[in-house]
């Protein structure tokens, strides 16, 4: 009975959908008001039947009803409960229900949270996305039905890939999706506003927190990602330029410059155009990520053969939503007014740097990822585009742009003065040598480029807290003047403040890890031992253990520095029932100066084991970044602007219409 | 019933809370113009609260406010041609409404009709567990008693219902581990030893393993005549090659077999597999004798009146696959594919819950070129 009411539920739902998208469409045609407004109950209704239908699924996953295909396919009666549950999305069907729940839920919020937007406006925004809910309710009912049933049941169920049964898996797709579908509100918005002709204040207002939101989700899901690849893949590596992760990326990318530009689109009422053509392509590269992740094109064109009814159908979506847009765009933006004239040196000026350097990097991306993909459909020849390609591509469009963003935020509206902002730097500047120095002395000998690396990253940090310093008259004022600028200072500009000190933190975790990581692969047996980085590592054997659905072996080791021992670390070869699918268990110890990164790997004839150990300098740093980059987010979001009071209502003055 | 309940009442809250708007007849909502307005008097304000605060310079202040004041001008003067607000006529909501009370629930009713299950309940897997024994739920009753067992390693009587039902459904290395398990709990009674023993030689294929040895001679030493334990040490024995030894073996357990034994066939098959001139078992010398001397119709005939006896005592007691199988055989001798092929059925009906019964029946339509059933 739940399993049949979730199906029916989803299936209401799509109805919700085309409801949802021709009734307020059709009526913010037509200028009635009823049929506007009901886009608001449809995209919460939406909302709650999608809600509805996941929780029965979910209920069936706890329950281990093996008489739903998909619980059968991707569960088992033995896992912990917390993997029965992420097992929900760790699949294609169930991943797919969470995207459009989670496109519904941003619909919804739209719905609630923006009474201040023209209602024509707003019912054209949640007409078009609604659509797009149409278009996945379609795919999933017909290609990806999670609720299809076996008859009979089977008393026991598959099991979940075992490389998905961890933490930060668990919850890295819930993070990405709600990134990847958020930039479907900033779509929307865009396509309302090229069918309208025209675009509000309240526009530019409101696409601005919609494209925070979903960045921030996205910043937290691809950390989650990469963190996840580097304390559970074993290799040591925190990022990869695989295509699964490059997919999540480009839009990460794209929304970076989107919320740039928004800014100026609100501040001084320019680059609309431009605007909603980059906020066209953020959404644009998410179902790009969505279909070379779900399609299975990534792991080899061939794959896509194998399922080509699921790979067309997103392919399909995709042509008719990008191609869709993108032929709108082509057709309404001349229309629409342009406004705001700027310097070239100004903040304006600025930010259309930070775009043009954002999206070429994006496109640098966008051609490492696709260009073998397109050759091995075309030749069927097979080349694989690696670190190489990518540092010689993405680096050099960065690196200017890194440079830049701490003047950027000094330069005046309409017109600046670069060499103010340069003097107002010298702090930074001065902060930033003496790093590299630091650097150069510290690990002398390392490469070269490791030193102006880490004065980047010095430079960007000092630079981010130059700006507010200066917002709030630091020094120049008396300290409890200052303090009281400080707290008065808008969310904003504490949320910037935050970001671009997360990137410089990154940056020199980045550079770190590239240039003084210590690698030791050898074989040891036990009591044997190894040194890094100074410390010594003695592997002091391994004992089996059984866990609730694996068998591993645990390898010990001891770390200590000097004869004083530190901390013992294990490192796990698993096997998980039934699949019989190995896993590792990385060893971590965290310095205040990197991690200590231990691998027990395969058994060697001579009765030892392959150790494989890294020092990782500052490795946290990248992480923090993102952590301190997501919090500007978040500080920014509740910055008070956004809370616009809705126009009072008018008893229309001008003479009632005859009736 | 219910389920359709739900769905009815889901459906009528979807198109109440989604069509309330359409009854609205009277426009309340502001024109285009305010709402622009109401944003930049907003960012006054925030200018305002800017400026009171000293976040922003005096001057800054003024260019912002004068930016700020020319666009709200812009948008005073740019729609005022414009309808203020829209139109609350009534015929085309009365479409709408009417449309979407109709077309909401047939899209969904019909997807669910195409794609739905109404007919099938859950099966969450405690829950099925647990009625296993109400539903006649095999499957189901074995993981129960799994489940029971991974509580209670120490129950000897658990195993010993666990094992014959592996064996039913065809796992017959899970039986012989939970035989294993009866085995290693208990003081085992030379059945039991027997029972092991064949479990390791079912989930061996028919090969009698030294450990199956072991567990048959055990038994025979705590009962040296236990017929099933000496009948596999016979097999074991001849499966080594020593076919004299175990014929002599297979000869002495008939001996002793009472006429009516239902194992005599099994054994009488061994032995006529290893002497082939027994091929014929119901064959006595006398009947051989006087077999020789007859002429080839006569002798067909004298087959057939003992392969009509086969069929009956089959009718009679089915539960012998030896004998059906060997029923078969003698009706393609014979020329009569029909009765072969109801034979074999009538076995298939009869083993019908038994796994390897229903692949040997299988093999044997294989080995006749007779077409396959569904059952099997």
């Amino acid at each position: 009975m739940i399993a049949e009411t979730g199906h029916f539920a989803l299936l209401l739902a799509f109805a919700v959908a085309i409801y949802q998208f021709a009734v307020p469409l059709y009526g913010a045609h037509i200028r009635h008001d009823g049929m506007m407004a009901t886009a608001v109950p449809a995209a919460v209704m939406q909302f709650l039947l999608l809600c509805l239908s996941f929780a029965c699924l979910t209920w069936l996953f706890v329950t281990s009803d093996f008489s739903v295909h998909n619980v059968w396919a991707n569960s088992h009666s033995a896992k912990p409960m917390i993997y029965k549950i992420s097992g929900v999305w760790g699949n294609h069907e169930g991943s797919m229900l969470l995207w459009v729940l989670i496109l519904a839920l941003f619909g919804a919020l739209v719905a609630a949270f923006s009474g201040n937007l023209p209602p024509g406006l707003k019912a054209r925004v949640l007409a078009v996305q609604s659509s797009i809910s149409a278009a996945f309710l379609l795919f999933l009912v017909l290609s990806s039905n999670p609720f299809n049933r076996v008859d009979p049941a089977p008393i026991e169920g598959n099991g979940l890939n075992p490389i998905l049964q961890d933490p930060a898996l668990a919850f890295h797709p819930p993070f990405l999706y709600a990134g990847y579908v958020g930039l479907s509100v900033a779509f929307s918005f865009a396509i309302a506003a090229l069918i309208e002709g025209r675009v509000d204040a309240a526009w530019a207002r409101w696409v601005r927190p919609w494209t925070l939101a979903a960045w921030m989700f996205l910043t937290v899901g691809i950390a989650m990602g990469s963190w996840w690849a580097y304390y559970e893949l074993g290799w040591g590596g925190w990022w990869f330029w695989d295509p699964v992760e490059n997919a999540s990326f480009m839009p990460w990318l794209v929304a970076g410059a989107l919320l740039h530009s928004a800014i100026v689109v609100e501040k001084r009422n320019a680059l609309k155009i431009w605007t909603i053509l980059l906020a066209i392509l953020a959404f644009s590269l998410s179902l790009v990520g969505t279909f070379l992740v779900r399609s299975g094109v990534l792991t080899s064109v061939h794959a896509f053969a194998v399922d080509p009814e699921r790979g067309v159908f997103i392919l399909a979506i995709l042509c008719v939503f990008i191609g869709g847009a993108l032929t709108l765009y082509a057709w309404r933006a001349p229309t629409l007014k342009t406004g705001g004239l700027f310097a070239p040196i100004s903040r304006e000026g600025a930010l259309v740097v930070n775009n043009l350097l954002l999206t070429a990097s994006c496109a640098a991306v966008f051609i490492g990822t696709l260009y073998p993909l397109a050759l091995e459909a075309v030749t069927s020849q097979k080349i694989s585009v690696g670190p190489p390609y990518f540092n010689l591509t993405f680096g050099p469009i960065i690196l200017p742009l890194l440079m830049l963003v701490p003047i950027g935020p000094l330069l005046s509206w309409k017109r600046g003065d670069l060499w103010g902002a340069l003097q107002r730097l010298w702090v930074a500047a001065l902060l930033a040598a003496i790093f590299a120095v630091i650097a150069l002395v510290w690990q002398f000998g390392g490469p070269w480029l490791a030193p102006l690396g880490i004065a980047l990253g010095v430079w960007m940090v000092v630079g981010a807290l130059v700006d507010t310093a200066n917002r709030i008259q630091l020094f120049r004022k008396p300290l409890n003047v200052s303090w009281s600028r400080l707290k008065g200072l808008p969310g904003q500009a504490f949320g910037m403040m935050l970001a671009h000190l997360g990137v410089g933190v990154m940056v020199i975790g980045i550079v770190a890890i590239t240039a003084w990581r210590e690698e030791v692969i050898t074989v040891l047996k036990p009591n044997e031992s190894l040194q890094m980085a100074g410390t010594t590592v003695t592997f002091l054997g391994e004992t089996p253990l059984t866990g609730p659905n694996y068998t591993a072996e645990v390898g010990r080791f001891d770390v200590s520095i000097g004869g004083t021992k530190i901390t013992t670390l294990t490192s796990e070869k698993r096997v998980f029932q039934p699949s019989r699918q190995p896993t590792t268990e990385v060893g971590l110890h965290a310095f205040w100066t990197g991690d200590l990164y231990v691998v027990m790997g395969d058994a060697d004839t001579s009765g030892g084991r392959t150790v494989r150990a890294y020092f990782n300098p500052l490795v946290h740093f990248i992480w923090l970044g993102a952590i301190i980059m997501s919090f500007g987010a978040i500080v920014s979001l509740f910055d008070r602007r956004y809370r616009v009071g809705a126009p009072k209502r008018t008893r229309a003055p001008a003479p009632q219409p005859a009736e | 019933m219910s389920l359709w309940i739900i769905f009815a009442c889901l459906t009528a809250a979807v198109l109440g809370f989604v069509l309330l708007p359409l009854f609205r007849r009277q426009s309340d909502l502001a024109g285009r113009k305010a709402y622009d307005l109401a944003v930049y008097r907003d960012q006054l304000a925030e200018l305002e609260r800017d400026r009171a605060a000293g976040l922003i310079l005096q001057n800054d202040a003024e260019a912002a406010r004068n930016e700020l004041g020319r666009r709200m001008l812009a948008a005073d003067a740019g729609e005022s041609a414009a309808p203020q607000s829209g139109s609350a006529s009534a015929a085309p909501a009365k479409v709408v409404m009417l449309a979407a009370l109709v077309g909401i629930p047939a899209v969904a009713l019909t997807a669910y009709t195409i794609l739905g299950r109404p007919d099938l309940p859950d099966v969450p897997r405690q829950q099925r567990i647990a009625d296993a024994v109400k539903n006649n739920d095999f499957t189901g009753m074995i993981a129960q008693v799994e489940a029971h067992l991974a509580k209670n390693p120490q129950d000897v009587q658990g195993w010993l219902v666990l094992a014959p039902a592996y064996r039913r459904i065809g796992r017959f290395t899970e039986a012989a581990q939970a035989m294993a398990k009866a085995v290693a709990l208990s003081e085992p009674t030379p059945q039991l030893w027997t029972d092991y023993g064949e479990a390791l030689v079912l989930a061996a294929k028919g090969i009698v393993t030294s450990n199956a040895r072991t567990a048959f001679e055990k038994a025979l030493k705590l009962d040296k005549n236990h017929v099933k334990a000496q009948f596999y040490h016979a097999l074991a024995v001849k499966q080594e090659g020593d076919t004299e030894a175990a014929l002599a073996e297979f000869k002495a357990i008939l001996k002793k077999a009472p006429k009516t034994a239902a194992y005599r066939n099994a054994i009488e098959r061994q032995i006529a597999l290893i002497q082939p001139v027994a091929k014929a078992p119901a064959l006595s010398k006398e009947q051989m004798e006087s077999a020789k001397d007859m002429s080839t119709g006569d002798r067909m005939e004298m087959i057939r009146g003992m392969v009509d006896q086969l069929a009956g005592r089959l009718a009679e007691n089915g539960k012998d696959l030896e004998g059906w199988l060997r029923l078969a055989n003698a009706r393609m001798v014979l020329g009569e594919k029909d009765k072969a092929v109801a034979a074999l059925n009538s076995a298939a009906e009869q083993f019908r819950d038994d796994a390897g019964a229903l692949r040997r029946i299988k093999d044997a339509r294989t080995q006749h070129g007779l077409p396959e059933s569904s059952q099997e």
